[in-house]
């Protein structure tokens, strides 16, 4: 024991040099234009964060200490999520005026999004997660030139403090009820007081929900597609999803609080999902439906939280990070080519709707045995959909459809099978699984279910006037605020304006 | 003061008369084809009736964007050299003889050197304003010391988001799930119905937008009448409107070219701004220009002491002269300056015929074949030509497995045949499609998951390991490369022969297409070329070598591709051509019909150079014989050396590739999914050179346009005025583009493109939202933030004959006429003969004498 603990303080000593190096290699890039060996530097320094990482985990897997080896999980996921999107920036960013400090800033609020999982005392933990969302913000803003910039930025302070104030107020608790500043101290003398544990269930929805950008503190997230692409991508997939790992690690306070708390972030992370994917089918423009889409999947995540799937919730969060960071990495790639846009293709009408009916029998057989278990009726709903998807498509190739419907549905199998193994890792990660709540899980199947129901029969009767008028509020919630809007770039005026040879 | 009372109460706004009003205005806007064949043209093809100056002056007062290079950038530009005092004075001078009325020439005199060497205002004292007043009164007052805000400008960011959101909802085809319900009812129906149900709206606002008509002509009327816009101001109220958004109009108005209705979208769209306009300013709302009195006054305190009857005419000189010409005046300058350079290329040592080439090769005009030329023609006795890359094939070309027939030609052409690859071998074909459709099955899946009500929500856990490993696999870009072709070699080869299609077929009729004979057809095509570019003999081997780029996750990628070709790669056009001219009925037509005889111990190969990386793939080898097998081995050697010099030397003026082994970086270059230059382009031409290629200076390489051109072989001049009706214009179209892209980049750039996000597949809006924005974006014109790599400068012409026969020329071809004499391209002419150089203007003015 002797040793695993001087092996745990080595590598966590090792991991904050390594981060201390990053961050001093970044805060070297500052007035770089172009990429040069510091970047590389920087690269280095964060490739070797996730080898420490990955050291860590191993050391601290047979630890009964849930909330660090949660903490090295997320290290990893971070660190090479990190070293991925900075490599990325190097040179797409490469010219900009502020190159430098999108590299530096980059750096230091992925430490911050890290060193927050990483820290016991709950001041610090505080502190990183104000430092995550001061870097998040900063980066939004590195483009001053533009007014639309401006003006989002600072909306998003002001939208972002709830989840600021949150965190701050709940490490206050913390300290307060327990009287040390250890957070696990903290969350276990929470969860002994019910009342208060109420009010802090309330606070950790509210500080959940404004980080992932959704109902109600939506709007700093649909505005923000006026950050470039690398900060996006460092955003979406780093940054909004630290309120699913919140509620990870604040379990017990959750479990201790109620079932109100828990049934309003259900309604909220629903109304999320709804609103979400409503956007992401009626606007045309990539970023757009890609932001649409994580405010869609965040509500999902703070569904599976609210349920008490925390396992299924942190992988699907870090799922979500991978896909989303790389579709807007190639959003340069989103054009469609000339046959897809400038030929209407003729889609053959079945007779018989095949893909409907083996997406519903899938369902059925899917959920049927076991159907009180509302988890498995969500994943049943949301799998059928797809399998209705792939014979869908298949069915629309003239050649070779049978094949390509085996393989589409051999890989999806596959993605299924490890993404069950990563639940099953996540579950020993997080200690012994606690039960779901039927009652709510069950509650998120019917709530799915009345979406998909709502949106199939508003899609069908497109033309009448409520249809129109819910066409017309996504339409309009989705789309930015004007003031976030610049219908002619103005900051590029000003760099040409300023230009030489 | 102008009045837009009065005489107005009898006048009534009619729906026909509105819609003529409208039409008019369309000539501040340009058409803007789908990113996906992107090709370049420039924002003011229908103002080239008028002079350059001119057109600025009225683009600039109507849409309030300065179009010129910014004070800062001539400085810099005069600081380095580039822009000689000398050549400022004779602008100077010519400004004051062709552009100032007589009276006024001496004080104008006076008063130019300091206004065009300084940027500084003067105090503005009573005397000043009084004068300014008085001019303001004039009852002529022209167009451009006007302003003209519109009725809703206090809610302008408003009305602008909520016009740019409907517009592409509208223009949205297929990327969207839930498509805008009554789009098939046209755009403003469509939109209206949605905005009398939108949040965006206050209540007062949607009742308003209730009182409107339903035709989109009598909505028009509707806003001219109760705007109260004066009759003489009706088509520039609408031009104003058109600026606002010049990228959506150019999809409006290609989506309407489409359909061929004939302007009805581009009107739906000034009804959905009157409607917006309406229900934002409601009946308080007129629109009435006024005179710029600040700039007047401005102007005003330049003049002193002035005689009162021309001291009026004198301030709307200066006016004109300080907000506009000036800066006219410097960029006139500049590229008499850098035409020295032109002047001084020296010619290339003509290869005579007693030693005649192993090898002639024909490439596309494009600024980027020209160092390949240059370096090839250094290694060995090979002669390369320039032509329009579409080797005046017009045609349509349908690819195996596509469905869209692409024009493979420039956009100012229309094809005249459809031709389709078919495949011979009908099993391998059915293999090969297997193969790659259970690989495009999940493709598809995946697309259409992503738009799925529910099951979009289980995309991520299916995919996302899948999407990490593509990540992994593009972060490592020579890797993939080679992987990549490897793969594309694992599929079975399909042996294919391109067909003509005609309505005999059974296939779906494309539109344009003629079941023509194609032996004549390429007959015909070859011979005009052959003739045009002067190639009288053959030599064993002749390449036609059409260009492509390789590059990853651009959203312009159709930038970079052959423009000639409407925007795709020029293989297909090469590939065509030298089959067909390896076939012995071509060769008999062209013989019998056209007179041009071509050896039978010569082969026609095709090849299409990639420009980012400048490497040849050979697309058709015809079977060679021994001999001429040996000369195509040396060829592909000597193209792979020059290929290598060509790229070191492009390579040196990319960022950040200085120092690097140069076949690597362009490799590198090319397959990145992160790099924002992979090439330059066509950033940097500012030249057409019409005859044989010379040697260039030095600071003109890879700048210049080269299309060869013999004028023996033209007695009656018809080549050379085919060449300017084709390839000058789309290289004018392009170079205009270019130039305001630079001058201009956040309403005819393309945006910065970490910042783009693309929108209805068909263009990118910058940020959150924005206009269509239709040019080329930040990264292409600039090394870095505060560098320019693309100097704005205006097409020079140079052409090698007789002057006598550009002098022909310029009678006869009316609207290059009309470019030269309004100065939007110049022209020189360098006699071979007495070698002298001749300005367009000496022509024109001989011309008239």
């Amino acid at each position: 024991m002797v040793s695993g603990e001087w092996v745990q303080q080595t590598v966590s000593g090792a991991w904050h040099a390594a981060w201390g190096v990053s961050g001093m290699a970044a805060a070297s890039c500052w007035r770089l234009r172009a990429p040069e060996t510091r970047g590389r530097l920087l690269l280095a320094a964060l490739a070797l964060v996730a080898c420490i990482s990955i050291t860590g985990l191993v050391a601290t897997l047979d630890v009964p200490d849930r909330d660090a080896r949660l903490g090295w999980a997320i290290s990893i996921y971070i660190a090479a999520l990190g070293l991925w999107i900075v490599a990325f920036s190097r040179r797409h960013l490469a010219g900009d005026e502020r190159y430098g400090r999108y590299l530096a800033w980059m750096t230091w609020t992925l430490f911050f999004a890290s060193a927050a999982w990483r820290a016991d005392n709950a001041i610090l933990f505080a502190a990183c997660w104000a430092g995550m969302d001061v870097g998040l913000v900063r980066l939004v803003s590195l483009q001053r030139r533009s007014r639309a910039v401006r003006h989002v930025a600072r909306a998003a302070w002001i939208r972002l403090a709830p989840s600021m104030a949150g965190i701050a107020l709940l490490a206050g608790m913390c300290a307060w009820v327990s009287g040390r500043d250890s957070l696990r101290v903290g969350i276990a003398a929470l969860a002994h007081h019910p009342h208060i544990a109420f009010f802090a269930s309330l606070v950790l929805a509210a500080a959940a929900l404004a980080q992932a950008g959704n109902v109600p503190f939506m709007r700093w997230l649909l505005d923000s597609a006026i950050a470039p692409t690398p900060v996006s991508a460092l955003m979406h997939a780093g940054l909004v999803n630290a309120g699913g790992l919140l509620l990870a690690r604040f379990a017990p306070v959750l479990e201790a609080g109620g079932i109100l708390p828990r049934a309003l972030l259900l309604a909220a992370a629903w109304a999320s999902v709804a609103i979400g994917t409503g956007v992401l089918m009626i606007h045309a423009d990539y970023k757009r439906q890609l932001i649409a889409s994580t405010m869609a999947q965040m509500g999902l995540m703070l569904m599976e939280c609210a349920v008490g799937a925390y396992a299924i919730a942190v992988v699907h969060l870090w799922l979500h990070g991978l896909f989303k960071a790389t579709l807007f990495l190639r959003s340069g790639s989103a054009v469609p080519r000339p046959d897809e846009v400038l030929v209407t293709q003729e889609v053959p009408s079945l007779r018989v709707p095949w893909p409907a009916l083996v997406g519903a029998a899938f369902f059925l057989a899917y959920a049927l045995p076991h159907p009180a278990d509302g988890l498995r009726l969500v994943l049943g709903l949301f799998l059928g959909a797809a399998c209705a998807a792939a014979l869908a498509s298949a069915m629309a190739l003239t050649v070779g459809r049978w094949i390509g419907a085996a393989i589409t549905v051999l890989a999806g199998a596959t993605a299924l099978a490890l993404r069950d193994e990563l639940v099953r890792a996540c579950e020993v990660l997080l200690g012994t699984p606690q039960p779901v709540d039927a009652q709510l899980a069950t509650a998120a199947a019917a709530l799915m279910a009345l979406q998909a129901a709502l949106y199939a029969w508003l899609r069908r009767h497109a033309r009448r006037p409520y249809a129109l008028r819910a066409y017309a509020w996504l339409a309009h919630m989705g789309d930015a605020s004007p003031r976030a809007i610049e219908a002619q770039p103005m900051a590029l005026e000003r760099l040409t304006e300023e230009a030489t040879l | 003061m102008i009045s837009s009372t009065a005489t107005l109460r009898d006048l009534a706004w009619t729906p026909s008369s509105a819609a003529a009003a409208a039409e008019l205005a369309l000539d501040v806007t340009a058409v803007q084809w789908p990113l996906a064949v992107w090709i370049a043209r420039h924002p003011w093809s229908s103002l080239e009736h008028m002079p350059f100056l001119e057109a600025m002056r009225r683009l600039q007062a109507l849409g309030g964007v300065q179009l010129y290079p910014s004070w800062r950038l001539l400085q810099d530009a005069e600081a380095r050299g580039e822009i000689d005092p000398n050549a400022l004075e004779d602008r100077m001078n010519r400004y004051l003889d062709h552009h100032v009325p007589a009276p006024l020439r001496t004080a104008f005199a006076r008063l130019q050197p300091r206004l065009t060497r300084e940027e500084v205002e003067l105090p503005i004292s009573t005397e000043a304003a009084a004068l300014a007043a008085r001019t303001a009164a004039r009852a002529d007052l022209p167009l451009e010391a006007l302003r003209f805000p519109l009725p809703s400008d206090d809610a302008r960011p408003r009305v602008d988001a909520i016009t740019a959101r409907y517009l592409r909802l509208y223009l949205d085809r297929g990327q969207s799930a839930w498509p805008m319900p009554g789009r098939e009812d046209g755009l403003f129906t469509a939109a209206r119905a949605l905005l009398m149900r939108d949040p965006a709206l206050s209540k007062a606002e949607r009742r308003r937008i209730a009182e409107l008509p339903d035709d989109p002509d009598a909505v028009l009327a509707f806003g001219l009448e109760r705007f109260k816009v004066h009759p003489r101001f009706a088509a520039d109220y609408f031009r104003v409107h058109y600026l606002r958004m010049p990228g959506f109009v150019g999809a409006l108005r290609y989506g309407d070219r489409e359909v061929g209705g004939q302007g009805r979208l581009p009107r739906e769209y000034l009804a959905l701004r009157i409607l917006l306009e309406w229900a934002v300013a409601g009946p308080d709302g007129a629109f009435a220009p006024h005179p710029d009195l600040t700039g007047l006054a401005k102007a005003a305190s330049h003049v002193e002491g002035a005689e009162a009857d021309v001291a009026d005419a004198l301030v709307l000189a200066v006016y004109r002269y300080v907000t506009a010409d000036r800066y006219g005046v410097w960029l006139e300058a500049w590229e008499q300056t850098l035409d020295q350079h032109l002047m001084g290329s020296s010619e290339t040592s003509v290869g005579d015929d007693a030693h005649p080439a192993d090898a002639q090769l024909l490439f596309c005009i494009d600024v980027r074949s020209e160092r390949l030329r240059r370096h090839l023609e250094a290694l060995g006795p090979y002669t390369t030509y320039g032509c329009a890359g579409f080797f005046n094939l017009a045609v349509r070309t349908q690819p195996l497995d596509s469905a869209y027939a692409h024009p493979s030609c420039p956009a100012i052409v229309s094809p005249v045949a459809c031709v389709q690859e078919r495949a011979t071998d009908e099993k391998a074909h059915r293999r090969r499609r297997k193969m790659s459709n259970a690989v495009r099955a999940m493709g598809l899946t995946f697309k259409k998951l992503k738009q799925a009500s529910v099951g979009s929500l289980a995309l991520p856990e299916l995919s996302g390991a899948y999407l990490a490993l593509h990540a992994v696999w593009q972060a490592f870009p020579r890797v993939s490369a080679h992987v990549r072709d490897v793969l594309r070699e694992c599929l079975p080869a399909v042996p294919t022969r391109w067909e003509a299609v005609g309505e005999t077929d059974g296939a779906p009729a494309q539109p344009n297409c003629a079941p023509a004979e194609p032996a004549h057809l390429f007959a015909e095509a070859a011979a005009q070329l052959f003739r045009s570019l002067g190639i009288t003999t053959f030599s064993r081997v002749v390449v036609l070598c059409g260009h492509e780029a390789q590059v990853e996750n651009q959203a312009h990628r159709a930038a970079f591709e052959c423009g000639a070709c409407g925007g795709q790669s020029g293989r297909h056009n090469a590939r065509l051509l030298a089959a067909a001219l390896n076939q012995e009925a071509v060769r008999r037509l062209l013989r019998d019909r056209h007179g041009l005889v071509i050896p039978d111990d010569t082969v026609f190969l095709a090849a299409v150079h990639i420009t980012t990386t400048d490497e040849i793939e050979w697309v058709e080898l015809a079977g060679m014989s021994p001999q001429q097998s040996r000369v195509w081995q040396q060829l592909d050697q000597d193209l792979r050396r020059a290929g290598a010099n060509a790229a070191a030397e492009r390579l040196e003026q990319l960022p950040g590739a200085e120092g690097r082994p140069a076949q690597r970086e362009a490799v590198r270059r090319g397959h990145d999914w992160s790099e924002v230059r992979p090439e330059w382009g066509l950033a940097g031409n500012r030249a057409f050179w019409i005859g044989r290629l010379p040697s260039l200076d030095a600071r003109l390489r890879g700048q210049v346009f080269a299309h060869d051109y013999d004028w023996r072989c033209d007695p009656d001049g018809s080549y050379l005025h085919a060449i300017v009706s084709g390839p000058v214009t789309v290289a004018q179209w392009i170079n205009l583009q270019y130039y305001a892209s630079t001058v201009a980049p956040h309403v005819h750039g393309g945006g910065h493109k970490a910042l783009q996000t693309v929108t209805a597949g068909l263009g990118v809006m910058h940020g959150n939202a924005s206009d269509l924005l239709p040019g080329l974006p930040w990264q292409s014109i600039a090394a870095e933030d505060g560098r320019l790599y693309h100097r704005p400068l205006r097409l020079t012409i140079v052409v090698e004959a007789p002057v006598a026969r550009v002098a022909l020329l310029l009678r006869e071809h009316a609207d290059f006429r009309r470019k030269v004499q309004n100065g939007w391209l110049r022209l020189f002419v360098r006699d071979p003969q007495s070698k002298r150089w001749w300005s367009g203007a000496e022509i024109l003015a001989g011309a008239e004498a």
